[in-house]
């Protein structure tokens, strides 16, 4: 079992939380393919887009991670690019949510 | 989900992250208020055309019509309906801009739920309002969106309600006369007469006899009795505008008014009783005026009980395209045509223009591209012209000089019909400088011969005409 990190969020909203970070689970191949094709636009429009949705759901990290997919296609740089998909990954394997 | 006290308010949000329209939708829904969800600017333009909603939350960058094109197509169609515009960026331009074409606000990813209905409830609150009829019905002549006009004219309209004068300060163009007329109609004296006078248009003896009446033969020309602007404004309001210019001594006279209520007709000497509301008001610092001394202290105090400062048109930029709309709408009227509209580009150049004479030069602009533009979409090509014609309409002290000065030669050497000697002495040069004058001018005095019946011309020396040899040296 892998650990843990536990994210306390808004009960009104848990729902809604569960079934965003089940979309981006299920985008993650996606997200690998695209930097294994090197497909640098969609890529910055996708890291931009969860940046500020997993922001405003309360996903610190997951928004960094977007703001860093979104940067590294910018600058055309696969390779930060794949480290931006892994850090996703990361942290969609380990995160539990919590009622606040 | 508790609590959702159900509201009045319907809400359309249109977002093409379905995540983040869902989050928005929700937190909407639990303050109880009614929701539509769209994920896209095309299928909000499509819920528009069926239901008004009170507030529209838009995202700004989408696919297809993105949140500034939907913002600009509402506001086409409805230009007082409040837009929010939620960005994932955080970047000055689009902010800047989405406020300059009317957003109510501009936030931006991540949001946070607290912030995000406090705004929602803010924006309500100032454009629904808790009496929104009342606030509509209230200077309806004045077309506001800007937070800055609305708050001014609550002011304003609960001023109206109280008897007491008012002092409209702001540029000229800002349209002050307008705010005098709405709180007058809106006051208890709204069926009494409405009555403006300029103060800085007429010389200072007119000026006091227009306001205070004159006895028959108080002065010369005074052929009859006059009663005056006081009296005329009787049960009503007196709209004293440039009161900044009034000359001291009737500045003087007026504040006597005003402390006793009654009026003395210039050359009378019984004093009439008069019921009247002042409300005056000034594009100049009437403080600073106070300092130099060149406005009296008590009466300042006595018109500014309650001051209302009429923004210009630069603190107000959200209000540029309403207005342009409705000056366009009111050349179609006069013109019995449908409206023309402005192109993208064109209404842009609006936006951002310097316009010191606001408002009201705003009118002109939006007139005159009207007027001049063939096609219904008027083009940006028309704006900059209307644009750059304002400082060219006033032309430089020189440039009206010498335009004086070359239509006075023409004049005189048409009356001297081209003979330099004549010209010269009725223009009182001699003749060397006539020539010089009219070399200046490019101006041949051929030109202004009386031709002979005969088809030809006959070109002649300077110093004699071919006809009617009057003049000699």
């Amino acid at each position: 079992m892998t650990t843990q990190a536990v994210i306390p969020i808004d009960p009104d909203i848990i729902d809604l939380a569960e079934e965003f970070l089940r979309k981006r689970r299920e985008s993650l191949p996606r997200l690998l393919r695209l930097t294994a094709e090197d497909d640098m636009g969609e890529l910055r429009r996708m890291g931009h887009e969860i940046k500020g949705t997993a922001g405003s759901y309360g996903f610190q990290e997951l928004s960094c991670a977007g703001a860093a997919l979104e940067e590294a296609a910018a600058a055309e740089d696969a390779g930060r690019a794949r480290d931006a998909v892994d850090r996703m990954a990361a942290f969609l394997q380990q995160v539990a949510l919590v009622a606040r | 989900m508790a609590d959702a006290k159900p509201r009045s308010a319907h809400l359309l949000v249109v977002d093409d992250d379905a995540d983040h329209l869902a989050l928005l939708e929700r937190w909407l829904a639990l303050e109880g208020f009614s929701v539509t969800a769209v994920p896209s600017g095309e299928k909000a333009l499509a819920v528009l055309e069926s239901k008004r909603p009170d507030l529209v939350i838009t995202d700004l960058v989408m696919g297809g019509i993105d949140g500034l094109r939907l913002l600009r197509e509402i506001h086409r169609q409805d230009p007082v309906l409040p837009v929010i515009i939620v960005s994932g960026q955080a970047g000055i331009p689009e902010a800047v801009k989405a406020t300059h074409l009317g957003a109510s606000a501009f936030l931006t990813k991540p949001i946070q739920r607290e912030g995000f209905i406090a705004e929602v409830e803010q924006v309500l609150a100032d454009q629904v309002g808790k009496d929104a009829h009342e606030v509509r019905d209230f200077a309806p002549k004045i077309i506001r969106r800007s937070q800055l006009l609305a708050e001014l004219l609550d002011r304003a309209r609960l001023v109206a309600r109280v008897d007491t004068t008012v002092l409209i300060t702001g540029e000229t163009g800002t349209g002050k006369e307008l705010l005098a007329e709405a709180i007058h109609a809106a006051s208890g004296r709204c069926e009494a007469p409405f009555v403006a006078i300029n103060c800085s248009a007429l010389p200072e003896e007119l000026l006091e006899s227009e306001l205070f009446g004159h006895e028959k033969g108080a002065f010369t020309g005074a052929m009859a009795r006059h009663d005056g602007l006081f009296q005329a404004a009787n049960g009503g309001t007196l709209f004293l505008d440039e009161i900044g210019d009034m000359p001291l001594s009737l500045q003087a006279k007026l504040l006597r008014v005003l402390q006793d209520f009654k009026v003395r007709p210039v050359g009378s000497t019984k004093a009439f009783p008069v019921d009247v509301r002042i409300i005056s008001a000034t594009h100049h610092n009437l403080e600073q005026l106070v300092e130099q001394g060149d406005f009296r202290e008590d009466l300042f105090y006595r018109l500014s009980v309650v001051p209302l400062h009429m923004p210009s048109l630069r603190e107000r930029r959200e209000d540029i395209a309403p207005l342009a709309s409705h000056f366009l709408e009111r050349v179609a009227a006069r013109t019995a045509r449908p409206p023309k509209r402005f192109a993208p580009d064109a209404l842009r150049q609006l936006l951002h223009a310097d316009l010191p004479g606001n408002v009201r030069q705003l009118q002109n602009v939006v007139e005159q591209c009207s007027v001049l533009s063939p096609s219904d979409v008027i083009s940006a090509a028309f704006t900059t012209q209307a644009l750059h014609n304002r400082p060219s309409n006033i032309p430089t002290l020189d440039e009206a000089k010498q335009s004086f000065e070359r239509r006075y030669l023409i004049s005189v050497l048409r009356a001297a019909e081209g003979n330099i000697t004549t010209a010269a002495r009725m223009a009182g040069r001699n003749r060397t400088e006539f020539y010089k004058l009219i070399g200046r001018y490019e101006l041949d005095p051929t030109q202004f011969r009386r031709r002979k019946t005969s088809k030809k011309d006959h070109a002649a020396d300077d110093e004699t005409p071919p006809l009617m040899g009057q003049h000699m040296d």
